[in-house]
């Protein structure tokens, strides 16, 4: 009957173990959901809108890159994916499914609490929820991403659950951004406005 | 002769009146703007609170001594401040006169006597009477909205339009969205994130 009782709790404490193990896992890379719309000067000098989604910014940096495929590659939300600034960011990056690291890096979100530029976010005392307002950068040349020093447009982001208080179950990162890219080859200038919300996590 | 004078002071009248319908292209509109400030209160938890163009012209009353809402006017100036943009200004209503500047959306495209480019490009059509454009929020006073400070705080995203009318008259149709923060002043007792839409009320200037 002891031996019974000792198997019982060990074999319960081995599924709690596990069970809390799952629900604290910590993702960092989610899909990033985009939906937006593209304005740009056609032909006959008129401002057209064009819809465009997360899929949309993929296949720009995908099929450039030689990557036919789309199902092998994904673009992700990446909190913490840039470390190395002033101010670590988030980043959107493109990975390949099997892997978290970034073949590249669509856009770069900084300086949104940065305080010698004087900003700031608005966070609450658990730090389980922000509102911040961060500048988009990016940093090479695609049809809706340029090279340059400068932001290039601003994203206002709710977060929720970023931070490990409760092991960043129901995480929930969602946004509005907009930003504008230069003339590039034959394209007039770019300007984009949409919403973005987090999918699946992946890494 | 008096009948002489009556006419040239009639046609007069007429002609100014001709000019004034033919030719005026207002840049200053009422600036309606509906939103959402976000602030951790002091149980620590993020709370919205509804803000208007109102609540921010009474924030700006407020530092300025001025009680009577009704003597002042919030709007959006187009190029109120050049050569970078345009501005949102608390104005006198009985001279049109800025009192203080609530917001700069500035260096969202190239502006004349730039010396190197920030590269970014707003989408123009070929008439010039359409844009698209993401600005810059800039802040210059310390109030329970605004934070003054050299670098910019918040983004807007704006579409504009400018029309004629058959008398001659250019109407600007512009709206957009817009946040910014704001660093904890006198004011302001904590950190505070602002968001919402605008568009423009009826011409000023």
């Amino acid at each position: 009957m002891k031996l019974k009782t000792a198997f019982f709790l060990i074999v319960c404490a081995l599924m709690f173990r596990g069970g809390a193990t799952a629900s604290a896992q910590s993702y960092t890379e989610y899909k990033f959901i985009f939906t937006g719309t593209a304005y740009q000067t056609n032909a006959a000098g008129k401002i057209v809108g064009t819809p465009i989604t997360d899929q949309t910014l993929l296949a720009s940096r995908a099929i450039p890159g030689g990557i036919s495929d789309l199902s092998t590659v994904a673009i992700v939300y990446h909190i913490g994916g840039d470390t190395n600034d002033v101010e670590p960011g988030d980043t959107v990056d493109i990975i390949y499914t099997n892997s978290p690291n970034a073949l590249t890096t669509e856009f770069n979100l900084w300086f949104g609490s940065n305080a010698g530029n004087g900003r700031t976010a608005v966070t609450n005392a658990a730090q389980s929820e922000v509102w911040r307002a961060d500048y988009i950068y990016t940093l090479n040349n695609s049809l809706y991403t340029f090279q340059n020093d400068d932001s290039i447009g601003l994203c206002i982001t709710h977060k929720v659950n970023v931070t490990p208080t409760n092991g960043f179950a129901n995480t929930s990162i969602t946004g509005e951004m907009s930003w504008g890219i230069a003339p590039q080859g034959t394209n007039g200038p770019i300007v984009v406005k949409g919403t973005f919300k987090l999918g699946q996590p992946m890494f | 002769m008096k009948m002489t004078k009556s006419v040239v002071i009639i046609f007069a009248i007429c002609l100014l009146s001709r000019f004034s319908a033919m030719g005026q292209a207002y840049v200053a509109y009422k600036f309606i703007f509906n939103g959402t400030a976000y602030q951790t209160n002091g149980a620590g938890v993020i709370v919205a609170t509804p803000i208007t163009d109102q609540t921010l012209l009474q924030s700006q009353a407020q530092r300025l001594g001025i009680t009577n809402l009704s003597t002042i006017s919030l709007v959006y100036h187009v190029n109120g401040g050049p050569p970078y943009g345009d501005t949102v200004d608390v104005i006198s209503n009985a001279n049109s006169q800025t009192l203080t500047t609530e917001f700069g959306l500035y260096f969202g495209s190239a502006y004349i006597g730039q010396n190197s480019s920030l590269g970014r490009y707003a989408v123009t059509n070929l008439a010039q009477t359409e844009q698209r454009r993401v600005d810059q929020v800039y802040t210059f006073s310390n109030t329970p909205y605004t934070y003054a400070n050299s670098e910019s705080l918040g983004g807007a995203f704006t579409c504009k339009r400018f029309l004629g009318d058959s008398n001659g008259n250019t109407n600007a149709l512009i709206d957009g969205t817009l946040f910014w923060d704001a660093l904890p002043t006198q004011g302001n007792a904590g950190p505070l994130l602002c968001t919402g839409r605008f568009t423009l009320g009826q011409p000023v200037f």
